[in-house]
């Protein structure tokens, strides 16, 4: 029996320790199968997760991708920048303008002079600021009907001139207020600019003045008052410092007269920016396609479909060079998503023009990735230029002038879709039902609690005998305006009527109190809640909110919105809706990264087959455990058993050695 | 009677031995290591006997007897005990040679 040198001091003169590991090593064998099958198990969950993260740079460059704007790209070119600069929305006519400007437009400036000190004492009232077109030859002033007066209290609190400035900047009324000191000795002028350019901004100023009673004479507030159509001082009190005008253009031969420089509804799908006049000259506008972004968009297309595609053919392939097989070689889940991508950029789609990748220079490569063919795309850009947005994008096209198409979700098919309307939206008004009462008195009659839209408001108006029925409207509407309501206060007949902005059946007007509400309103005012548009897209009852129509939940057409805006009942024709290759390619991509997709369900199962294998790992490093433990508790017996043995036998044997030299002496 | 007491011991050790050489035929080591514990005890005690008194004629006779078939089991339970240990031997062997190695087969290894 071989000894060899040891520290564990045992009878055997064996090291405890390495034999018992040894022997315990002996029997690992189980174990090392069980860890080499998840350490397998690990190394297809990170090739998968390799896949999963391969795919969501795909899907976020096909997001990145879906909106038409990368695809209907245009250029404009201005001859002279300094005259005007231009943009264009995509749906422009590719074509060449000669403009002309002769007239830049400006907002109207009036001013009032000859205040010592900003600390000044102007007066007390009411101001009203509202805004319309002054005709000189018949001295005539039409109010801007889509821009409410506003009125502003001048207190004791406010009724400097600084005062009075804070005041009208503070109101919001579409005019900015500021003191200017022409370094005379009553030099500070209160300036009151149009926010608004235009012959229609042209500002108007009424007074309700409480300091001397004259609502138009030059004193007290009243200083402020401007009519266009009054006489200077009794009435039109401040001074023309700028006059309102009109931007006037030529274009191609057509005069053009706009309120603002910012022009967006001259030339379809252009909007001009204009800077300065051009002295009579023609100034040139060109709007092309703009084929970099198209190019750049479409290469883009191309290299993320080619990375993926390098992606999982390293995973699923074997590499005869390096005899390394793809972690995911042979893996049906994959080779199917594989398959998937590969025929969901070969097939043709319903568009109309274009409707597959090879038409616009995007075809296979021998080795199986994708390339442009710039010359066969140029000559897409070229001639079907508005075609090439729908092959990549979600595009619906309404046969019906005034069906729009607004948008769509993921679950929404590509289809032609006949719309019918059985019912079109309206707005929801209150319609009081006697004329109201002019006089508003303090803490009697001046408060008013409406909900508009289901949101409550509590109105306070202005105390005061209101001229006309006009003038109360006016004063109703800047006190909506201010709390934040979206509705308009009009004149129906002598009476008043409230109408929400917005359409469909949460749009409701409704008087709920206040110490007014019958002097307004009438005893018993006519509410009318809105209506949602109602009819089918597909043949299936649609979902109306407001003026949009959505395809029903279960329907190809599902989420599908369109908006309805007005026109007959009955059949209104076609949406034709159509789902290019970026948006289909981002749905499915988002779909298979989902916690339900194909990727989630095998990583879970291989999660479960790792759990199971833990489990079992568990088990078997106990009972290597208790085996270890019984090997140690068995040597120790033994060795403890032959120390005892020996030293018996030596003893023993000691006695029969005795014997022996006794007998022998 | 000392030598008497000597005696009776030395002969229920072998009585004991024989027990032994069962318990190592039938590889119950914990049976084999309480019975030489009780062989011990005894053999503990035979010492301050035979101090006392050395035995004689027929009696040491019995005695020589006695110690030559306890002398006979304990070869015999060694050379059941020992492939155990040789066991153990071996994988030390192996373990001098390799470290702990991840050996996943159970055969037998040689001595080297």
């Amino acid at each position: 029996m071989t000894s060899p040198v040891t520290s564990s001091g045992s009878a055997s003169g064996l090291d405890v320790n390495s034999i018992v590991s040894a022997l315990v090593n002996a029997d690992k064998g189980t174990l090392n199968n069980l860890t080499a099958q998840k350490t397998a198990y690990n190394s297809k969950l990170s090739a998968i997760g390799t896949l999963k993260s391969a795919l969501a740079t795909y899907q976020t460059a096909m997001s990145g991708l879906t909106s038409a704007s990368k695809f209907n790209a245009q250029v404009v070119t201005a001859g002279d920048t300094s005259v005007f600069t231009a943009t264009a929305s995509g749906s422009a006519s590719v074509s060449n303008y000669a403009i002309t400007v002769s007239q830049l437009a400006q907002p109207q400036k009036i001013a009032l002079a000859g205040f010592a000190n900003t600390t000044d004492v102007v007066g007390t009232g009411t101001l009203n600021i509202s805004f319309g077109s002054y005709a000189s030859g018949t001295n005539t002033f039409t109010s801007n009907t889509s821009k409410p007066g506003v009125s502003i209290t001048i207190d004791s609190s406010n009724n400097t001139l600084a005062g009075v400035r804070d005041a009208i900047n503070a109101a919001n009324a579409g005019v900015t207020a500021t003191i200017v000191n022409d370094g005379s000795a009553s030099g500070n002028r209160l300036v009151i600019t149009s926010k608004d350019s235009g012959l229609e901004n042209t500002i108007k100023i009424s007074v309700a003045d409480t300091s001397d009673g004259s609502n138009t004479d030059a004193s007290g507030l009243s200083q402020l008052a401007y009519d266009p159509t009054a006489t200077s001082g009794a009435g039109k009190n401040l001074s023309e410092m700028q006059a309102a005008k009109n931007a006037l253009l030529n274009i191609d031969g057509i005069a053009v007269s706009k309120s603002s420089n910012t022009i967006t509804d001259a030339i379809d799908g252009v909007t001009l920016n204009l800077l300065k006049t051009s002295s009579g000259v023609p100034v040139s506008l060109s709007v092309s396609n703009d084929s970099t972004t198209v190019q750049a968009s479409v290469t883009a297309f191309v290299n993320a479909y080619n990375a993926l595609d390098k992606t999982i053919r390293g995973l699923t392939s074997y590499d005869a060079t390096t005899q390394v097989a793809g972690l995911l070689l042979g893996d049906s889940t994959v080779n199917n998503i594989a398959s998937q991508l590969k025929a969901s950029v070969t097939q043709s789609l319903g568009t109309d023009t274009l409707s597959s990748l090879s038409q616009i220079g995007v075809a296979f490569q021998r080795d199986g990735s994708l390339a442009v063919d710039s010359t066969k795309l140029q000559s897409a850009i070229t001639n079907n230029f508005g075609s090439i947005s729908a092959l990549f994008t979600a595009a619906g096209k309404a046969t019906d002038q005034l069906v729009t198409y607004t948008s769509s979700t993921d679950k929404t098919q590509a289809g032609n879709y006949a719309v019918t309307v059985s019912q079109l939206a309206t707005k929801g008004s209150l319609q009081a039902s006697s004329a109201p009462n002019l006089t508003i008195t303090q803490g009697a009659n001046d408060q008013v609690n409406l909900t508009v839209n289901g949101v409550s408001y509590s109105l306070t108006l202005t105390a005061g005998i209101y001229a006309t029925t006009q003038d109360l409207i006016n004063e109703l509407q800047t006190r909506l305006t201010q709390a934040g309501a979206a509705a308009q206060v009009s004149n129906n007949a002598g009476t008043l009527k409230i109408t929400s902005n917005n359409y469909g059946s949460g749009s409701a007007v409704a008087v709920t109190g206040g110490s007014g509400a019958t002097d307004l309103f009438g005893g018993s005012p006519t509410a009318t809640t809105g209506l949602d548009v109602a009819g089918t897209i597909n043949g299936v009852a649609a979902i109306g909110a407001g003026q949009t129509l959505t395809g029903a939940f279960g329907d190809a057409s599902q989420g599908l919105k369109i908006n309805i805006a007005d026109g007959t009942l009955g059949a209104r024709g076609t949406i034709n809706f159509t789902l290019g290759f970026a948006s289909q390619l981002n749905t499915f991509t988002t779909n298979l990264l989902s916690s339900s997709g194909a990727l989630s369900t095998k990583t879970d199962g291989i999660n479960t087959s790792i759990d199971r294998l833990n489990d079992q790992m568990d088990a078997e490093n106990t009972r290597l455990t208790k085996l270890e433990a019984s090997y140690r508790a068995q040597y120790t017996a033994l060795d403890t058993l032959i120390s005892s043995m020996n030293a018996t036998s030596s003893y023993l044997t000691q006695q029969i050695a005795q014997f022996t030299a006794n007998s022998k002496s | 009677m000392l030598h008497d007491n000597a005696l009776a011991i030395y002969e229920s050790v072998a009585l004991l031995t024989t027990e032994m050489v069962v318990a190592a035929r039938k590889q119950d080591w914990e049976k084999l290591a309480e019975l030489e514990a009780n062989c011990a005890d005894y053999v503990e005690k035979l010492k301050d006997y035979e101090q006392a008194e050395p035995l004689t004629g027929k009696a040491l006779a019995r005695k020589l007897a006695s110690i030559k078939k306890i002398l006979a089991d304990d070869r015999e339970i060694r050379d059941l005990v020992d492939p155990w240990m040789v066991k153990f031997s071996n994988m030390m062997t192996i373990n001098a040679a390799h470290g702990q190695s991840q050996s996943t087969k159970r055969h037998k290894h040689t001595l080297q």
